[in-house]
Protein backbone atom coordinates (compact mmCIF):
# COMPACT_ATOMS: atom_id res chain seq x y z
CA UNK A 1 0.00 0.00 0.00
CA UNK A 2 1.54 3.42 -1.07
CA UNK A 3 1.17 6.20 1.05
CA UNK A 4 -1.56 9.31 0.04
CA UNK A 5 -0.64 12.68 1.67
CA UNK A 6 -3.69 15.50 0.90
CA UNK A 7 -1.86 16.69 -2.28
CA UNK A 8 -1.88 13.37 -4.06
CA UNK A 9 -5.60 12.50 -2.75
CA UNK A 10 -6.99 15.74 -4.08
CA UNK A 11 -4.94 15.41 -7.59
CA UNK A 12 -6.60 12.23 -7.82
CA UNK A 13 -10.03 13.27 -7.36
CA UNK A 14 -9.52 10.31 -5.06
CA UNK A 15 -12.84 11.06 -2.76
CA UNK A 16 -14.94 10.95 -6.16
CA UNK A 17 -13.17 7.86 -7.58
CA UNK A 18 -13.46 6.20 -4.17
CA UNK A 19 -17.12 6.46 -4.46
CA UNK A 20 -16.98 5.13 -8.42
CA UNK A 21 -15.16 2.39 -7.44
CA UNK A 22 -12.23 3.55 -9.92
CA UNK A 23 -9.54 3.34 -7.83
CA UNK A 24 -6.58 0.32 -7.12
CA UNK A 25 -7.10 -1.78 -4.40
CA UNK A 26 -3.77 -0.27 -2.93
CA UNK A 27 -5.05 3.12 -3.58
CA UNK A 28 -8.24 2.38 -2.10
CA UNK A 29 -6.76 1.41 1.21
CA UNK A 30 -4.05 4.33 0.86
CA UNK A 31 -7.18 6.98 0.86
CA UNK A 32 -8.93 5.31 3.63
CA UNK A 33 -5.88 5.68 5.15
CA UNK A 34 -5.21 8.84 4.34
CA UNK A 35 -9.20 10.01 5.18
CA UNK A 36 -8.95 8.60 8.75
CA UNK A 37 -6.40 11.20 9.47
CA UNK A 38 -6.77 14.57 7.12
CA UNK A 39 -10.42 16.36 8.61
CA UNK A 40 -10.46 17.75 5.09
CA UNK A 41 -10.47 14.73 3.25
CA UNK A 42 -12.81 12.91 6.15
CA UNK A 43 -15.66 15.89 5.54
CA UNK A 44 -15.36 15.42 1.73
CA UNK A 45 -15.91 11.36 1.89
CA UNK A 46 -18.61 12.18 4.60
CA UNK A 47 -20.25 14.84 1.80
CA UNK A 48 -20.13 12.08 -0.72
CA UNK A 49 -21.61 9.89 1.55
CA UNK A 50 -24.52 12.38 2.84
CA UNK A 51 -25.07 12.86 -1.20
CA UNK A 52 -25.13 9.31 -1.97
CA UNK A 53 -27.55 8.20 0.55
CA UNK A 54 -29.77 11.14 0.95
CA UNK A 55 -30.01 11.41 -3.55
CA UNK A 56 -30.90 7.59 -3.54
CA UNK A 57 -34.26 8.18 -1.17
CA UNK A 58 -34.94 11.72 -2.96
CA UNK A 59 -34.51 10.08 -6.19
CA UNK A 60 -36.60 7.17 -5.10
CA UNK A 61 -39.72 9.37 -4.13
CA UNK A 62 -42.17 9.47 -6.58
CA UNK A 63 -43.11 12.85 -6.10
CA UNK A 64 -39.63 13.81 -7.16
CA UNK A 65 -39.80 14.78 -10.87
CA UNK A 66 -38.57 12.45 -13.62
CA UNK A 67 -36.27 13.40 -16.46
CA UNK A 68 -37.51 14.93 -19.01
CA UNK A 69 -38.31 12.43 -22.29
CA UNK A 70 -35.19 12.25 -24.26
CA UNK A 71 -35.92 14.22 -27.88
CA UNK A 72 -35.94 13.37 -31.56
CA UNK A 73 -32.50 13.97 -32.15
CA UNK A 74 -32.83 13.88 -36.06
CA UNK A 75 -33.81 17.28 -35.80
CA UNK A 76 -34.42 20.02 -38.70
CA UNK A 77 -30.72 19.04 -40.19
CA UNK A 78 -32.14 15.33 -40.88
CA UNK A 79 -35.30 15.82 -41.97
CA UNK A 80 -33.30 18.35 -44.91
CA UNK A 81 -30.60 15.46 -45.55
CA UNK A 82 -33.73 13.09 -46.38
CA UNK A 83 -35.98 15.81 -48.24
CA UNK A 84 -32.85 16.68 -50.43
CA UNK A 85 -30.97 13.29 -50.64
CA UNK A 86 -27.39 12.91 -49.11
CA UNK A 87 -25.51 13.89 -52.07
CA UNK A 88 -27.29 17.25 -52.66
CA UNK A 89 -28.23 18.22 -49.14
CA UNK A 90 -24.59 19.36 -48.31
CA UNK A 91 -23.90 22.11 -51.80
CA UNK A 92 -27.94 23.01 -51.17
CA UNK A 93 -27.44 24.22 -47.31
CA UNK A 94 -24.15 25.91 -47.84
CA UNK A 95 -25.82 27.95 -50.43
CA UNK A 96 -28.67 28.14 -48.46
CA UNK A 97 -26.41 29.25 -45.40
CA UNK A 98 -24.01 31.89 -47.59
CA UNK A 99 -27.22 33.97 -48.97
CA UNK A 100 -28.67 34.14 -45.29
CA UNK A 101 -25.75 35.14 -43.85
CA UNK A 102 -24.06 37.73 -46.24
CA UNK A 103 -28.00 39.14 -46.37
CA UNK A 104 -28.44 39.37 -43.07
CA UNK A 105 -25.07 41.31 -41.99
CA UNK A 106 -25.73 43.48 -44.85
CA UNK A 107 -29.19 44.27 -44.40
CA UNK A 108 -29.42 44.08 -40.42
CA UNK A 109 -26.34 43.58 -38.65
CA UNK A 110 -23.87 46.07 -39.82
CA UNK A 111 -26.88 49.16 -40.06
CA UNK A 112 -28.13 48.06 -36.05
CA UNK A 113 -24.62 48.14 -34.92
CA UNK A 114 -24.16 51.49 -36.05
CA UNK A 115 -27.27 52.81 -33.97
CA UNK A 116 -27.25 53.16 -29.94
CA UNK A 117 -29.73 50.59 -28.41
CA UNK A 118 -30.75 50.44 -24.64
CA UNK A 119 -30.83 46.83 -23.28
CA UNK A 120 -32.01 45.05 -20.59
CA UNK A 121 -30.16 42.74 -18.18
CA UNK A 122 -30.55 39.90 -16.36
CA UNK A 123 -29.20 40.24 -12.97
CA UNK A 124 -28.22 37.32 -11.04
CA UNK A 125 -27.78 36.72 -7.58
CA UNK A 126 -25.76 34.18 -5.30
CA UNK A 127 -28.41 34.26 -2.53
CA UNK A 128 -32.07 34.66 -4.87
CA UNK A 129 -34.11 31.24 -3.79
CA UNK A 130 -37.63 30.33 -4.76
CA UNK A 131 -38.91 31.11 -8.48
CA UNK A 132 -35.82 31.33 -11.09
CA UNK A 133 -35.75 35.05 -12.28
CA UNK A 134 -36.50 34.81 -16.53
CA UNK A 135 -35.17 37.14 -19.36
CA UNK A 136 -37.69 37.86 -22.08
CA UNK A 137 -35.85 38.19 -24.84
CA UNK A 138 -37.45 40.25 -27.96
CA UNK A 139 -37.21 40.12 -31.41
CA UNK A 140 -34.14 41.71 -32.61
CA UNK A 141 -32.11 40.87 -29.51
CA UNK A 142 -28.85 40.23 -30.09
CA UNK A 143 -27.63 38.99 -26.70
CA UNK A 144 -28.67 37.93 -23.44
CA UNK A 145 -26.85 40.43 -20.86
CA UNK A 146 -26.19 38.87 -17.63
CA UNK A 147 -24.95 40.74 -14.63
CA UNK A 148 -23.44 38.46 -12.15
CA UNK A 149 -23.02 39.12 -8.72
CA UNK A 150 -20.13 37.20 -6.59
CA UNK A 151 -20.15 37.06 -3.34
CA UNK A 152 -16.90 34.94 -2.39
CA UNK A 153 -14.94 35.18 0.85
CA UNK A 154 -12.09 34.93 -0.75
CA UNK A 155 -12.25 36.50 -4.38
CA UNK A 156 -9.56 34.96 -6.69
CA UNK A 157 -8.17 36.60 -9.65
CA UNK A 158 -10.04 35.00 -12.70
CA UNK A 159 -13.12 32.80 -12.93
CA UNK A 160 -14.51 30.05 -14.69
CA UNK A 161 -17.40 30.51 -16.20
CA UNK A 162 -19.53 28.18 -18.11
CA UNK A 163 -23.47 28.06 -18.77
CA UNK A 164 -25.31 24.77 -18.94
CA UNK A 165 -28.68 24.26 -20.63
CA UNK A 166 -31.27 21.44 -19.12
CA UNK A 167 -30.20 18.89 -21.72
CA UNK A 168 -26.96 18.97 -19.37
CA UNK A 169 -24.60 20.71 -22.20
CA UNK A 170 -22.16 23.14 -21.69
CA UNK A 171 -22.06 26.15 -23.71
CA UNK A 172 -19.86 29.29 -23.93
CA UNK A 173 -17.02 27.92 -21.03
CA UNK A 174 -14.66 30.99 -20.62
CA UNK A 175 -12.08 32.37 -17.87
CA UNK A 176 -12.95 35.90 -17.17
CA UNK A 177 -11.07 38.31 -14.59
CA UNK A 178 -12.35 39.11 -11.21
CA UNK A 179 -14.30 42.25 -11.47
CA UNK A 180 -13.51 44.85 -8.73
CA UNK A 181 -14.95 43.98 -5.54
CA UNK A 182 -18.84 44.98 -5.10
CA UNK A 183 -18.73 45.11 -9.08
CA UNK A 184 -20.49 42.34 -10.86
CA UNK A 185 -19.34 40.38 -13.54
CA UNK A 186 -20.97 41.17 -17.09
CA UNK A 187 -21.70 38.61 -19.56
CA UNK A 188 -22.83 39.20 -22.81
CA UNK A 189 -24.40 35.56 -24.45
CA UNK A 190 -25.33 35.01 -27.99
CA UNK A 191 -28.76 34.88 -28.01
CA UNK A 192 -28.66 32.90 -31.31
CA UNK A 193 -26.94 29.89 -30.13
CA UNK A 194 -29.39 29.95 -26.53
CA UNK A 195 -33.51 28.47 -27.34
CA UNK A 196 -36.15 28.62 -24.83
CA UNK A 197 -35.80 27.18 -21.96
CA UNK A 198 -34.18 26.52 -18.18
CA UNK A 199 -30.26 27.17 -17.79
CA UNK A 200 -27.62 27.19 -15.22
CA UNK A 201 -25.01 30.03 -15.18
CA UNK A 202 -21.84 28.56 -12.97
CA UNK A 203 -19.06 30.22 -11.87
CA UNK A 204 -15.90 27.98 -10.44
CA UNK A 205 -12.40 28.79 -9.47
CA UNK A 206 -9.85 27.54 -11.62
CA UNK A 207 -9.02 24.53 -9.82
CA UNK A 208 -12.96 23.80 -10.60
CA UNK A 209 -14.47 24.44 -7.65
CA UNK A 210 -17.76 25.64 -7.40
CA UNK A 211 -18.01 29.28 -6.53
CA UNK A 212 -21.79 29.70 -7.11
CA UNK A 213 -24.54 28.60 -9.58
CA UNK A 214 -27.40 30.66 -11.08
CA UNK A 215 -30.54 29.07 -12.66
CA UNK A 216 -32.70 31.41 -14.87
CA UNK A 217 -35.30 30.82 -17.47
CA UNK A 218 -34.53 32.39 -20.69
CA UNK A 219 -38.15 33.30 -22.83
CA UNK A 220 -37.88 33.94 -26.13
CA UNK B 1 -19.55 18.23 11.90
CA UNK B 2 -16.70 20.41 12.70
CA UNK B 3 -13.63 19.55 11.60
CA UNK B 4 -11.23 18.28 14.09
CA UNK B 5 -7.68 17.32 15.08
CA UNK B 6 -6.79 15.33 17.85
CA UNK B 7 -4.63 15.86 20.60
CA UNK B 8 -3.77 14.43 24.33
CA UNK B 9 -5.88 16.30 25.90
CA UNK B 10 -9.02 15.00 23.44
CA UNK B 11 -8.02 11.30 23.54
CA UNK B 12 -7.35 11.85 27.71
CA UNK B 13 -10.79 13.23 28.21
CA UNK B 14 -12.03 10.76 25.52
CA UNK B 15 -10.41 7.86 27.79
CA UNK B 16 -11.99 9.48 31.05
CA UNK B 17 -15.78 9.30 29.29
CA UNK B 18 -15.86 12.96 28.69
CA UNK B 19 -20.19 13.29 27.34
CA UNK B 20 -19.15 15.83 24.48
CA UNK B 21 -16.23 14.48 23.41
CA UNK B 22 -17.22 10.87 23.45
CA UNK B 23 -20.39 11.94 21.48
CA UNK B 24 -17.86 13.85 18.83
CA UNK B 25 -15.40 10.97 18.71
CA UNK B 26 -18.84 8.75 18.13
CA UNK B 27 -20.16 10.95 15.87
CA UNK B 28 -16.97 11.70 13.79
CA UNK B 29 -15.68 8.32 13.64
CA UNK B 30 -18.99 6.40 12.66
CA UNK B 31 -19.95 7.86 9.87
CA UNK B 32 -15.82 7.09 8.44
CA UNK B 33 -16.54 3.68 9.30
CA UNK B 34 -19.68 3.29 8.04
CA UNK B 35 -18.54 5.02 4.62
CA UNK B 36 -15.53 2.68 4.24
CA UNK B 37 -17.02 -0.64 5.57
CA UNK B 38 -19.93 -0.77 3.21
CA UNK B 39 -17.48 -0.31 0.72
CA UNK B 40 -15.19 -3.00 2.25
CA UNK B 41 -18.25 -5.78 3.51
CA UNK B 42 -21.33 -4.69 1.00
CA UNK B 43 -23.47 -6.13 3.27
CA UNK B 44 -25.11 -2.90 5.65
CA UNK B 45 -25.74 -5.72 8.47
CA UNK B 46 -22.03 -7.10 8.20
CA UNK B 47 -20.80 -3.34 8.11
CA UNK B 48 -23.26 -2.53 11.05
CA UNK B 49 -21.57 -5.21 13.35
CA UNK B 50 -17.99 -4.26 12.32
CA UNK B 51 -18.49 -0.51 12.94
CA UNK B 52 -19.83 -1.70 16.50
CA UNK B 53 -16.96 -4.14 17.21
CA UNK B 54 -14.38 -1.44 15.65
CA UNK B 55 -15.65 0.98 18.07
CA UNK B 56 -15.53 -1.50 21.11
CA UNK B 57 -11.67 -2.39 20.40
CA UNK B 58 -10.69 1.24 20.16
CA UNK B 59 -12.56 2.08 23.56
CA UNK B 60 -11.25 -0.67 25.29
CA UNK B 61 -7.77 0.14 23.92
CA UNK B 62 -7.91 3.65 24.58
CA UNK B 63 -8.88 2.62 28.37
CA UNK B 64 -5.67 1.04 28.86
CA UNK B 65 -4.17 3.88 27.97
CA UNK B 66 -1.88 2.22 25.51
CA UNK B 67 -2.20 4.97 22.46
CA UNK B 68 1.22 6.24 21.83
CA UNK B 69 0.82 8.93 19.18
CA UNK B 70 -2.45 10.76 20.17
CA UNK B 71 -2.51 13.03 17.27
CA UNK B 72 -2.65 9.38 15.10
CA UNK B 73 -5.38 8.89 16.66
CA UNK B 74 -7.43 8.20 12.84
CA UNK B 75 -4.90 6.28 11.82
CA UNK B 76 -4.89 4.19 15.29
CA UNK B 77 -8.92 3.64 14.59
CA UNK B 78 -8.34 2.87 10.70
CA UNK B 79 -5.90 0.04 11.67
CA UNK B 80 -8.47 -1.45 14.28
CA UNK B 81 -11.02 -0.88 11.72
CA UNK B 82 -9.03 -3.02 9.28
CA UNK B 83 -8.14 -6.06 11.85
CA UNK B 84 -12.50 -6.14 12.32
CA UNK B 85 -12.72 -6.09 8.37
CA UNK B 86 -9.91 -8.69 7.93
CA UNK B 87 -11.39 -11.42 10.92
CA UNK B 88 -15.04 -10.51 9.66
CA UNK B 89 -14.43 -11.92 5.86
CA UNK B 90 -12.26 -15.06 7.25
CA UNK B 91 -15.08 -16.06 9.55
CA UNK B 92 -17.78 -15.41 6.84
CA UNK B 93 -15.43 -17.45 3.87
CA UNK B 94 -14.80 -20.22 6.49
CA UNK B 95 -18.96 -20.26 7.58
CA UNK B 96 -19.67 -20.48 4.23
CA UNK B 97 -18.49 -20.74 0.59
CA UNK B 98 -19.88 -19.27 -1.72
CA UNK B 99 -20.89 -21.61 -4.98
CA UNK B 100 -19.35 -20.17 -8.00
CA UNK B 101 -21.82 -19.58 -10.26
CA UNK B 102 -23.61 -17.39 -7.19
CA UNK B 103 -25.00 -13.73 -8.41
CA UNK B 104 -23.00 -10.51 -7.13
CA UNK B 105 -24.56 -9.31 -3.89
CA UNK B 106 -26.27 -5.88 -4.20
CA UNK B 107 -24.30 -2.86 -3.91
CA UNK B 108 -25.10 -1.55 -0.63
CA UNK B 109 -22.70 1.41 -0.74
CA UNK B 110 -25.75 4.07 -1.18
CA UNK B 111 -28.20 3.08 1.38
CA UNK B 112 -31.66 5.25 1.64
CA UNK B 113 -31.97 3.69 5.06
CA UNK B 114 -28.67 4.28 6.70
CA UNK B 115 -28.56 6.90 9.41
CA UNK B 116 -27.14 9.42 7.25
CA UNK B 117 -30.64 10.67 5.89
CA UNK B 118 -32.62 12.83 7.49
CA UNK B 119 -35.60 15.23 6.61
CA UNK B 120 -33.12 18.22 6.52
CA UNK B 121 -30.49 16.87 4.45
CA UNK B 122 -33.20 15.29 1.97
CA UNK B 123 -34.27 18.64 1.00
CA UNK B 124 -30.92 20.15 0.60
CA UNK B 125 -29.98 17.09 -2.02
CA UNK B 126 -33.10 17.57 -3.41
CA UNK B 127 -32.44 21.28 -4.31
CA UNK B 128 -29.12 20.71 -5.61
CA UNK B 129 -30.72 17.78 -7.93
CA UNK B 130 -33.06 20.25 -8.60
CA UNK B 131 -30.76 22.74 -9.65
CA UNK B 132 -29.08 20.12 -11.99
CA UNK B 133 -30.01 20.19 -15.70
CA UNK B 134 -32.20 16.83 -16.60
CA UNK B 135 -29.66 14.94 -17.96
CA UNK B 136 -27.44 15.11 -14.90
CA UNK B 137 -30.22 14.20 -13.01
CA UNK B 138 -30.50 11.07 -14.93
CA UNK B 139 -27.23 10.19 -14.63
CA UNK B 140 -27.44 10.58 -10.90
CA UNK B 141 -30.42 8.67 -10.62
CA UNK B 142 -28.49 5.78 -12.74
CA UNK B 143 -25.33 5.92 -10.22
CA UNK B 144 -27.54 6.20 -6.86
CA UNK B 145 -30.78 4.60 -7.18
CA UNK B 146 -30.54 2.25 -10.12
CA UNK B 147 -26.91 1.55 -8.64
CA UNK B 148 -25.51 0.72 -12.20
CA UNK B 149 -21.81 0.30 -12.58
CA UNK B 150 -19.77 3.07 -14.11
CA UNK B 151 -19.05 1.68 -17.25
CA UNK B 152 -23.12 1.03 -17.72
CA UNK B 153 -23.36 4.66 -16.98
CA UNK B 154 -21.24 6.44 -19.07
CA UNK B 155 -22.16 3.86 -21.84
CA UNK B 156 -25.41 4.41 -21.75
CA UNK B 157 -25.19 7.61 -21.06
CA UNK B 158 -22.80 8.66 -24.05
CA UNK B 159 -20.16 10.41 -21.50
CA UNK B 160 -16.45 10.12 -20.56
CA UNK B 161 -15.82 9.14 -17.10
CA UNK B 162 -14.48 12.31 -16.60
CA UNK B 163 -17.65 13.78 -16.82
CA UNK B 164 -19.15 11.56 -14.28
CA UNK B 165 -16.29 12.43 -11.77
CA UNK B 166 -16.69 16.12 -12.33
CA UNK B 167 -20.72 15.67 -11.94
CA UNK B 168 -20.30 13.97 -8.55
CA UNK B 169 -17.77 16.80 -7.49
CA UNK B 170 -19.94 19.62 -8.59
CA UNK B 171 -22.96 18.07 -6.94
CA UNK B 172 -21.23 17.69 -3.67
CA UNK B 173 -19.68 21.15 -3.78
CA UNK B 174 -23.62 22.33 -4.23
CA UNK B 175 -24.67 20.05 -1.35
CA UNK B 176 -21.42 21.84 0.39
CA UNK B 177 -22.54 25.54 -0.47
CA UNK B 178 -26.58 24.79 0.31
CA UNK B 179 -25.47 23.03 4.17
CA UNK B 180 -23.14 26.33 4.44
CA UNK B 181 -25.90 28.53 3.77
CA UNK B 182 -27.64 27.09 5.74
CA UNK B 183 -25.53 27.21 8.49
CA UNK B 184 -25.77 23.46 9.14
CA UNK B 185 -22.86 21.04 9.47
CA UNK B 186 -22.60 17.72 7.48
Amino acid sequence: MSDMDHRKAVDLHASERYFLGELSEGESEAFEAHFFECSECAEDVRTHAVLADNAKAVLGDRTFREAAPAQDKRGWLGAFGQFWGPLQAVPALAAIVFAALAGYQSLVLIPALRQPSIVSTLTLKPAARGEEPVYHAHKGDRFLPLRVEINTPQPVPEYHCELRADSGAVLFPMTAAAPPPGTPLTVLLPLAKLSAGHYTFVIDDLQKNEIEHYPFVLDK
Amino acid sequence: MERQSFDREYVRKLTEGDPEISRHFSEYFSELLQVKLRFRLRSPQLAEDARQETMLRVFSTLRKGSLEQPERLGAFVNSVCNNVIFETLRSHTRAAQMPENQPDPPDTRFDAESNLVTEQRKSHVRKVLESLPARDRQVLRMVFLEEKNREEVCSTMKIEGEYLRVLLHRAKSRLKTEMTKARLHL
